[in-house]
């Protein structure tokens, strides 16, 4: 197992009683992509912010490739990169002065690294242009040439395609999977959008109301999405009474319109059905279903889901 | 640190505040020059440069160095780009110190362009040269006016890093001015930081020009608030940008 490029342990943030970030652990590994996902409000991008010493946590400790994000001097951050919330630039400044800046602050000798930055981000014919005069796309692409800038070993993208149309969203996208694949950065990035996470992550991290509610391999998450039989029936309580007695069935959920979905394993659809009908219940549709990680996240963050 | 120094100083590159600058520095001018071609009296140079430091001390400077304080230190929150520039390697009393460094030169250009504005202005009308003697003095009241409003941003600094815009430290400049003109006409002239330094360069009330008491009080307001930022931008959380 290889070092943690970044490590959080008991991570709190508490504002007046409001607790914004309660105890939350994380860890992610060289070439992991990181999907933190969760509701807007859930508390991303306030543990994003103590992980990068912008909010002191009331409790709790963040380490960066080992080192111990502190209140002072944090010298491992020449390390991170960062795109938070909202990209920001000097509006009076090209991009490309925007860039010289960052350079300059990090202590970047040579020019080289500008020009690789804007290339990598499809931004060099557009280095000229006021940073006032970009979109928001191109902004956020920016902020990635800005974080990439210094050579970073970990990346944190914060909601990186908020406010993007689709076109944008997949160029911001690719441009992550080439920045994890190519330059082999590791990756943090949060957002509230499942299927935007489900594209991109290795690993995810799941939290809601500022809980980590599940931290896995996305492999795995996607490999526990339960099996499940449901059905359509006219007579809906006769009906869950019979698969709970007659066969045993012990997770078997009530819809609306008659529905009926049986989550036991080893579920023979064939038995289930004859039963019914023997009983004098008429099957309207009956099909042996996967959950989609979007049921699996709604039944998470409603609290009715198995936790990992 | 150098590397945060240069980097402010490019933030100002095209900026529009540097048109306040130059029109901060004209006007006076301009006001001093026309009080000069106006008077009964001949023309006098160091009538001219004391218009020009009157003006400056009792309005502009106030006003203007309020404003551009406010800028330099709240514009990262307003252009969103704290979070990028307290996520490097530095400390953030390190980027604070920056602020206050680049403040110098910023600062001191509107005393300059004002200074060689006046100068030029004289010389152009009227083909005269200043003496030397004369010169030097007014230097030295620039020199002295800028180390006495300099003293003062830290409370601008405060004010704009509190509300995290520069607004409220341009509401700042206008009270500061206000207030001034109220007090300079009492006797708490030497007690009130924004007054003393009109008594202590244009010598407005002779018998309570007391440097020791403006001295005091500039200080004062120079270092409680510096070190009020000092603790609050140490231990603040940076929610937006």
């Amino acid at each position: 197992m290889t070092q943690p490029i970044l490590q959080v342990r008991g991570l709190c943030k508490h504002y007046k009683g409001i607790k914004a970030v309660d105890g939350i652990d994380m860890t992610l590994r060289q070439g992991d992509i990181y999907g933190f996902l969760g509701q807007n409000g859930a508390g991303k991008t306030t543990a994003i912010r103590m992980m990068m010493g912008l909010i002191q946590p009331t409790a709790g400790t963040v380490e960066l490739l080992g080192e111990r994000i502190g209140k002072g001097r944090n010298e491992v951050l020449r390390k991170v990169g960062s795109v938070i919330e909202y990209p920001g630039f000097y509006p009076n400044l090209t991009a490309y002065e925007n860039l010289d800046i960052h350079r300059k602050m990090m202590g970047i000798q040579g020019k080289d690294s500008l020009e690789d930055a804007l290339q990598t981000t499809g931004l060099w014919e557009a280095r000229n242009r006021r940073a006032a005069q970009f979109s928001l796309g191109m902004k956020q692409r920016l902020g990635i040439a800005r974080a990439i800038l210094h050579a970073p070993e970990l990346l944190i993208l914060d909601e990186p395609t908020n406010g993007l149309d689709p076109m944008g969203i997949k160029e911001i996208r690719l441009l992550i999977q080439e920045l994890a694949q190519k330059r082999n950065i590791t990756i943090l990035v949060s957002s509230h959008i499942l299927s935007e996470v489900e594209q991109l992550a290795t690993k995810v991290g799941i939290i809601h109301r500022g809980i980590m509610l599940e931290e896995t391999q996305m492999q795995a998450l996607k490999d526990r999405n339960r099996h499940y039989i449901s059905l359509q029936v006219d007579q809906q309580e006769k009906s869950r009474n019979l698969l709970v007695n007659e066969m045993g069935i012990r997770d078997c959920r009530v819809e609306e319109n008659g529905w009926l979905r049986v989550y036991d394993e080893g579920l023979m659809p064939g038995e289930m059905n004859r039963m019914l009908v023997r009983e004098g219940i008429l099957v309207n549709s009956l099909s042996a279903v996967k959950d989609s990680l979007e049921d699996y996240f709604v039944r998470l963050v409603e609290g009715g889901a198995v936790r990992a | 640190m150098l590397n945060l120094i240069v980097c402010e100083w490019l933030k100002w590159r095209r900026s529009r505040m540097l048109w306040l600058i130059s029109l901060g520095a004209l006007l006076p001018t301009a006001l001093a020059f026309l009080i000069q071609m106006n008077s009964s009296e001949p023309f006098d140079w160091k009538g001219l440069f004391m218009n020009n430091l009157f003006i400056m001390t009792m309005l502009m400077c106030p006003s203007l160095y309020a404003l551009l304080t406010g800028y330099l230190f709240a514009r990262e929150f307003q252009e969103r780009t704290v979070n990028n520039m307290l996520t490097g390697p530095y400390s953030r009393n390190k980027v604070l110190t920056a602020k206050f460094l680049i403040a110098i030169p910023v600062l001191l250009s509107v005393l300059l362009l004002a200074f060689l504005l006046t100068f030029a202005i004289g010389f152009f009308f009227t083909s005269k040269l200043p003496t030397s003697d004369a010169l030097l003095e007014v230097m030295g009241k620039y020199g002295l006016l800028f180390i006495l409003e300099y003293a003062l941003i830290p409370l601008a600094a405060a004010v704009a890093l509190l509300w995290r815009s520069y607004i409220p430290a341009m509401g700042l400049g206008v009270f500061a001015v206000v207030s001034e003109i109220t007090i300079m006409q009492s006797k708490y002239i030497m007690y009130y930081p924004w007054s003393a330094p009109l008594n202590m360069v244009m010598n407005m009330a002779p018998d309570l020009n007391s440097t020791a008491i403006g001295s005091t009080s500039i200080g004062l307001a120079f270092l409680l608030p510096l070190i009020f930022i000092a603790i609050y931008f140490r231990r603040t959380d940076v929610h937006s940008g």
